[in-house]
Order: structure tokens, then sequence, then C-alpha cells
């Protein structure tokens, strides 16, 4: 029954260390470098081959010199067209998220400020959003023959309730704040408090959303062009590269499909990376 | 709420794709797309009737049960839904199944040991499977699991090219196959189903673990459960105890967990050459099959509404607040 | 007959993620059937030294100094096999939230099976339920049987707190560690359930730890006082001595704080914040405050049982 000593000498009080959120913003760097620059290389960078010229006499060679990530079944160089693809897939999935966003936010306020109508609406969302909405892209664009503007409404369609509950519930929270309160009480109108004060407090929030559903948007895309919907060849397309090879996968050729899949996989990534990095700084903001 | 809604999606697809621009007659006929052969097909088809007097026949057929006729084929669009719809759900249901117990059960490490060094590992894990395309992880297992260690058979469908089918029963190859008593083709069978069933389970479980590991970890670490603590309970029980207290929240997202994984199982059916209604329903998409299309919508939607009534009757037997609404005081 | 039932010395327990040490070098010590309080403002460290004596540490935070000695037990050191074996049979726990302690799909009577089956070989089925019905009817509910299938959103808190007392004697405990157990009640009911938890504890014989921030509590119930600050024992004594005649600055300012017409405020705490280091964690408000509160305060015994810790605790008020 021994009785047993401090194991260490007791620190010092510490004040609050001015939190600078290092790690965060390097995430978020990080996040939207890699994807700019693969966009920026799809769209300028010389590529070392075509990415879209076939080559019967170099059918499904492993990775080379010359190759980097061989070439796949029918010739094409596998990084080239990888590469270029992120012309197509990228700036689709971002501007379905933006489309996303216009309708969503400004419906979340309106959403927000109308009690009644707010929650039967919210009720209808719930049941909307419960249905296989993948489904619904999916025919959306295959019946319209695979137009691309189809793919941007698509998206929309699907990830616009995301912003719709998201934005609504956050003005609802902040509304009770005592700032609003003081905002409305010096003769704040409903348009300035909206800009001025409610917007400037949604916007981390959204912007990490927004990252997300970029994320999603991505893997909805290369789904579709999997399929054979939406994208569709010679455009280059990660998913439409992914199924093109399959059959050579299983045979052992990996290559091909894990070129774009390590593309895809990366994008992701990326895009979690930055919505972590924006979380963590919206919840703690540098004073 | 649902059963509205059901009848909206029926209503709003129905225009939807009815006002999409894709040329119907035209992508049927192709080359030989003479203006006399469109005008033909239109009315065989009944395209040259305005929306609304579509919609109306439309409505008039469902409510005696009636999907209409492929446009491909001919043939009864439910008749083709319900002969694949049973090799679907013997995909669809494990795969909720599996996707429902990793999901909680990662759910439950990462809030037990919240923040902790497991907390991040699995919370690492999911970040990964959600950045992974579900068929680009089934190419992968197929890759790793059939081409490079012959394991389990690779993307032939349901069973092996020598295997016969079994006697239709259910429509499900591994119970008619138990039920015809023949094992083996039953444990082919069964065999066939393990990478499909993975790649779903594992593709949802990441999109459900997210949510179970912010329900898990509010029930671990609730009061009750520290007070189950205080009074000498073991942890294992105490993490049972939490499971049961989020049983009802789990379970209501379990609902969302099978929407998302009925529309994921069409690409998977693709790949892995399954006959199922999936499958089907894309290349309907593919060849333009309106009512093929319609049909699917309008049955998966249904299926869905059932999966959410039943969640919700079941949640309410479950729980006790729910049961209880009228308190009684001693 | 009164026999040291608990004694704690120096327990320290540190958060890993602030700098400094919640709770520093705290002892105290507890007879048989001897109620004592347990008094700080919040953050003061009560409610981790309640559960430290559990072996119950929230995440982050690692007892890393002392050692709880419940009769010949020394709590901290045992396996957790034991430990669980401890909770509820020798220790138990009642917290101020009712509502949040009971599980929410349980019914009351799987609350004490659950408990039971815990505690194996100490209770046979009937046995425990025969004993539940009991408490519960002890504990002033008078439809034991109707309240037991009931659950606990069913009832209302005052109720739902005296099952939570029922549920600390179920195994007949010897020492009962009460934090602010009417904090979550009506104030209308708060004496109640104290009545009620003390007449318990005093039934068995138990020992009883009562935490709270309100000296009209600890006067009216309690033998033993230790009073908290900062994380340190400021003093710690027999009640009456201790609230009559208070021989540390920080008790005499909370005594005093408490208003009595016509007699004027005879200290006046200034300052921030306490100093969570090696000195008295009092001196930045402290109007006795020296150049040598920033050492480790002196634990001054003013009689057996009676201890200061400050460096002017000898002088009289």
């Amino acid at each position: 029954m021994s009785v047993t000593t401090l194991k260490e000498s007791l620190p010092r009080a510490r004040s609050l260390v001015p939190r600078d959120h290092l790690g965060s913003r390097a995430k978020v760097a990080l996040g939207i470098g890699f994807v700019g620059v693969l966009i920026l290389a799809a769209l300028f960078f010389p590529l070392p081959h075509s990415p879209t010229a076939t080559n019967p006499e170099a059918l499904l060679e492993s990775p080379s010199r010359d190759h980097w990530f061989g070439t796949n079944s029918v010739g094409t160089d596998v990084f080239s067209r990888t590469i270029k693809a992120a012309e197509t897939d990228l700036p689709l999935a971002l501007a379905g998220t933006l489309a996303a966003l216009i309708i969503g936010v400004p419906l979340g306020i309106w959403l927000a400020s109308s009690p009644r109508w707010g929650e039967r609406w919210m009720r209808f969302l719930d049941a909307f959003q419960a249905l296989p909405l993948l489904i619904l892209i999916l025919a959306l664009v295959a019946l319209s023959n695979n137009q691309l503007w189809m793919i941007i409404v698509a998206v929309a369609i699907y990830a616009g309730p995301v912003y719709i509950r998201l934005v609504r519930s956050q003005v609802l929270s902040l509304r009770e704040a005592r700032f609003i309160e003081a905002a409305r009480a010096s003769g704040a109108g409903p348009y300035r408090l909206m800009r001025y004060h409610l917007l400037p407090n949604v916007r981390g929030v959204i912007l990490a959303q927004t990252s997300l559903v970029a994320a999603g948007a991505l893997l909805g895309i290369t789904a579709l062009s999997f399929l054979g919907i939406g994208v569709q060849p010679p455009t280059a397309s990660w998913g439409s590269m992914i199924a093109l090879d399959s059959s050579a996968l299983v045979e052992g050729h990996w290559w091909p499909v894990i070129g774009p899949g390590i593309a895809i996989f990366l994008c992701i990534v990326a895009f979690n990376l930055v919505a972590d990095g924006l979380r963590e700084i919206g919840e703690d903001p540098p004073r | 709420m649902l059963p509205v809604s059901l009848l909206a999606i029926i209503t709003a697809s129905f225009f939807l794709f009815a006002a999409l621009p894709g040329d119907i007659p035209h992508a049927m006929l192709g080359q030989i797309a003479t203006p006399e052969a469109i005008a033909r097909l239109k009315e065989r088809l009944g395209l040259d009737q305005s929306v609304f007097e579509r919609f109306y026949h439309y409505i008039g057929d469902l409510s005696h049960g009636s999907l209409g006729e492929s446009y491909y084929t001919g043939h009864s669009v439910l008749g083709e839904i319900g002969s694949r719809l049973p090799s679907t759900l013997e995909l669809v249901i494990p795969g909720l199944v599996l996707a429902f117990v990793l999901g909680v059960g990662l759910g439950a490490v990462g809030g037990y040991y919240d923040r902790r060094a497991p907390d991040k590992a699995t919370r690492g894990m999911l970040t990964v499977a959600q950045s992974v395309p579900d068929f680009l992880l089934a190419l992968i297992l197929i890759l790793v699991f059939f081409s490079t260690l012959h394991w389990l058979p690779g993307p032939e469908g349901q069973l092996s090219f020598a295997d016969t089918p079994p006697p239709h029963v259910t429509g499900m190859y591994v119970v008619d196959a138990l039920l015809a008593g023949d094992f083996s083709l039953a444990a082919s069978a069964a065999r066939h189903l393990v990478l499909p069933v993975i790649t779903l389970g594992i593709v949802y479980s990441a999109a459900f673990g997210r949510t179970t590991r912010a329900l898990m970890g509010g029930a671990l670490n609730s009061e009750f459960t520290r007070f189950g603590r205080a009074c000498g309970l073991s942890e294992r029980r105490l993490i049972w105890n939490a499971v049961v207290a989020a049983r009802t929240s789990l379970l209501t997202y379990a609902a969302v967990l099978a929407a998302g994984i009925i529309g994921a199982d069409a690409i998977i059916e693709i790949i892995f050459a399954w006959n199922g209604v999936g499958q089907w329903a894309v290349q309907a998409m593919l060849r333009q099959d309106l009512p093929a299309v319609e049909g699917y919508v309008v049955i998966v939607s249904a299926i869905t509404v059932v999966i959410y009534l039943l969640l919700d009757l079941v949640s309410s037997l479950l729980d006790p607040r729910i049961r209880f609404d009228v308190s009684h005081d001693s | 007959m009164r026999t040291n039932l608990l004694s704690v010395r120096g327990l320290t327990v540190s958060y890993s993620d602030q700098g400094a040490a919640a709770v520093r070098h705290v002892s105290l010590s507890l007879e048989r059937g001897e109620f004592h309080g347990l008094v700080g403002e919040s953050g003061s460290g009560k409610s981790t030294i309640a559960r430290a004596l559990l072996g119950l540490t929230d995440s982050g935070a690692k007892v890393i100094g002392g050692n709880v000695v419940l009769d010949d037990l020394e709590v901290l050191s045992l396996s957790n096999r034991r430990l669980r074996r401890v909770r509820g049979e020798r220790i138990s726990y009642i917290g101020q939230n009712p509502f949040g302690a009971l599980h929410p799909v349980f019914t009351i009577e799987r609350h004490f099976e659950l408990m039971r089956r815990a505690h194996r070989g100490l209770l046979g089925r009937a046995e425990g339920r025969a004993r539940a019905l009991a408490l519960l009817q002890q504990v002033g509910i008078h439809q034991p049987e109707t309240v037991i299938r009931s659950y606990v959103h069913q009832l209302s808190g005052g109720m739902a707190q005296r099952i939570v007392i029922a549920l600390a004697m179920f195994l007949e405990p010897d020492l009962v560690v009460a934090d602010e157990p009417t904090t979550g009640l009506d104030v209308t009911i708060q004496r109640q359930t104290l009545d009620l938890l003390t007449k318990q504890a005093r039934t068995r014989n138990a020992g009883l730890l009562l935490i709270t921030h309100d000296l009209g509590v600890v006067a009216q119930y309690c033998d033993t006082i230790t009073v908290l600050y900062g994380g340190r024992v400021m003093e710690s004594g027999p009640v009456l001595d201790v609230l009559t005649a208070p021989r540390h600055p920080y008790t005499q300012g909370l005594v005093s704080s408490v208003p009595v017409p016509g007699v004027p405020l005879t200290i006046r705490a200034t300052g921030k914040h306490a100093v969570l280091d090696e000195g008295c964690p009092f001196r930045e408000r402290c109007p006795l405050a020296a150049p040598i509160c920033a050492s480790e305060p002196p634990v001054v015994e003013i009689r057996p049982r009676w201890h200061s810790y400050c460096h002017f605790a000898a002088q009289e008020p």
C-alpha cells in the first residue's frame, strides 16, 4: 500500500495559444492546388502522347519509360488520356456543384424565412431525398441523349437538397443569435440582414459542404460515363476509360483501369481534404 | 408523406422524361429513319399523342397493375422486371445487411475510442472507402480475388457457365438450389455472390459509418453509459446498451442506406454480369426505352417506400418513447 | 462505531490537452457513516475527484499521483475487472442528471437486473427483484410494481432521481458519492431528495460524500466539509468549525459572502482566476497574498481532522 508519487512535475498553466490553423490551411491549399493543377495540366500541359490516338501496334503495353502508365486496349497512352480527362470530368463536377449551390442556397434562405412553407417543404424534401435519386439521374441524362448540360442539371437536382437543408438549418439557428437581434433592432431590413449578417456566418459551413458535394458530383459523373451515359468517347473521361478496359483488368492488365482510378481517388481525397480543412477553420475561427 | 411523394415522383419523372430532348424514334430507327418510318413508329408507340394524353393512359394502366410494354421487346415491363427482381434482391439484401453491420461496427469503434488512435484509424478507413467509386472497388476486388488469387469466381453472373440454374421457386439461385437439395450448386451460387455483396457492403458502410459514428459517439459518451459504468457494468455490456439506445435512429438511417444501395446496385450488376433489374434498366436507358425506364423508376421508388414504412413500423415497435406516448405518473 | 472508510492522499489528476492539472494533491478522509460535504465553485475539480474515487476518468484525464484507499483496497491500482466489482458494490455514484443516467429504452426493472447480473453471485434473480421493489418503496415511490415496468421518459425528475438513489443503494455499498444530486431538480423537491438520500445512507451506515456548491446544504446535512478551489483543498474539517470560524482566507470569503443582515462583509476577493501551478490557486484574489504563496501551500493542522492549507492559517480570523 505504497503512496504513489508524482510521476512528472506539473507544468504551468498556459494561456490560450492563438490558433493560426497552419495545418488546416495547408490541407485546403493542398486539396485545391491538386485539383487546380490537374485541370490546368489537362488544358495546357503538352502531353507526352496524344490522348485520343489509337495505335493497333501497341495494345496493352505495360508501363514503361515511354508510356508511363502503359497503353490501353486500343493503344492509347493511358497517362495522357488520364490527364486529358481532367478537363472534362472535373469542370463538369464543379459546374454541377455550382449549380446546386446557386439553386440550393437561396432556396434554403427563403425556406428558413417563411416558417409555414418551410416545414411542409422540408418534409417533402425528406421524402424526395429518400428515393434512389441516382436512378433518376441516370435516366435523365441517358434519355436526353447524353447532353452535357443535362449532367449539370442532374447534379444540381441531386445535390441541391443538401444545400437547401444545410442553409436552412444554419439560418434558423443563427436567427436566434443575439447579433441578429441587435442588427434588426438597429433597423436592418431583410436584404441587409442576409447579405451582411447571415451570409458571412454560414459561408464557412457552405464552403466545406461544397467541397464534399463536388466529391459526390465527381463520383456520380464517373459512374455515369462508366455506364456509357453522359460523356461519350472519344472525349476522355475517367469512367469510360475504366469501362473500356474492365475486361482487360479481369485478365490481369491492371494499368488502364488503375490509371484513371488513381486520378479519381486522388481528386476525391483532395476534395475531402479541403472540406476537412475548411471545417476545422470554421469550428474555431481566428480572431 | 411518402405515398404522396411516390405519386409525385411518378408524375414528375414521367413529364421529365417526356420533356427530354432525346428523339426516341430517331434513335431507335437509326439508319433507316425515313420520315414515314418515324411517323409510323411514333404512332405505334403512342408518341404522337400529347404528353397529358399519354400520362392519362399511363395512370390508367397503372391502376390496372400494368406498367406498359417495352419499346424494345414489346413484352410487359412488369413481367420483365418481375423476372429479374429476385436476382437483384439476392444481391441487395445481403449487401444492405453487410453495410449495416459494418457501418455500425465501425461507428461503434470510432465512438468508443473517441478521438484516440482507433477512432482516427476508422475515420481514415471510412474516408478511403468513400473516395473510391463503387465500380472501381468492384474491379479491384475482381482483380485481386479472381485474376490474381483465383479464390473467387469472376464477373460471370450468378453462376458459372458450366452450371445450370436450379428449378425456379423464388428466383434466387442460392435459395432455389438449397430447396432442390443441390448443395454444390448452392455453394457455387453463394460464391458468385461474395464479391458483389462485399463491394456494396464496403462502399455503403463507409457512407453509413459517418452517421453511425455520430450516433454511437453520442450514445457511448452519454450520461447513461457513464452511469452504467459507475454501477459496475462491463464495457461490452455498455457498448451493447449504447447500440440498443441508438437503434431507432440507426434504423431510420438504414432506410436512407437502403435507397442508396438500390441505386448503386445497377452499376454492380453490370460489372458482374448479373441478370438483375438494375442492369436491365440501364440497358433500357441506353436504348431510350421509355416505358421500361419509367417502370423501373416506379418499382424502385415503390420498394423504397415500402422499406421506409417497414422501418418506421419496426422503429415504433422497438422504441418505447414512441410506443408509450401518454405518460403516466404514479 | 466509526472506522476509517475512505482515505484519499495526494490525488492529482491531469488533463492531457490542457497544460495544468485539474486536481492537485487532494487529500480527504471519511469514516464509516460520516457525511462529508465537498464544496467548490464550478471548475474547482469536484466532479473529477468524485469520478476518480470510482476509478472513472473522462477521456483525456489521467490520475498522475496519489492514491485512494477504501478500507484496505487501493482503488486506483485495481485491475479493471476488480474495479468493476467495486463500483456499485462498495462505492456507488449518483449524478446530477437523473434523466440522463437512466437508459432511454430499458425498463426500470431492467436497470436493476443489469446491475445484479454485473455483480454475479450477490443476488439471485427473485431476490434481486424483491429487493428492488422494496427499495423503490423505501425511496418513497408508491406503486413500485407499476413504476418498475416503466421507462424513464414516463417519470418525473424527482422520481427519476429517487430511482437513481435506489440503484445506488441496491447492492448495499459502503460509500455513496453524490455529485450535485439536486442540481437538476425542482427547488421544491430538492430538500425531499436530500432527506431521502441521507436517510438511506444512515440506515445502512454508509459513508456519504456529498458534492455541492451550496453551503447551506452542507451545513444542514454534513458532519465534515472539504473546501476546494482551483483543484486544491483549501480547508477541511468539522462542518461547524469550518463554517463558523474558518481558518483559510478562501473559506472566510465564501462564508462571509452569504449575506447576513446587519453584518458587514469582512473579506473581499479581487482579481480574476485560479492559478493552476505549484502555488496557492487563490493568491490572485486573496487579500492576504504574499510572495510565499507562490510555493506549495502547507498543511496546517488546527486540530486533529481539521486542516487548513494556507501559510496564514494559524491566525484566528
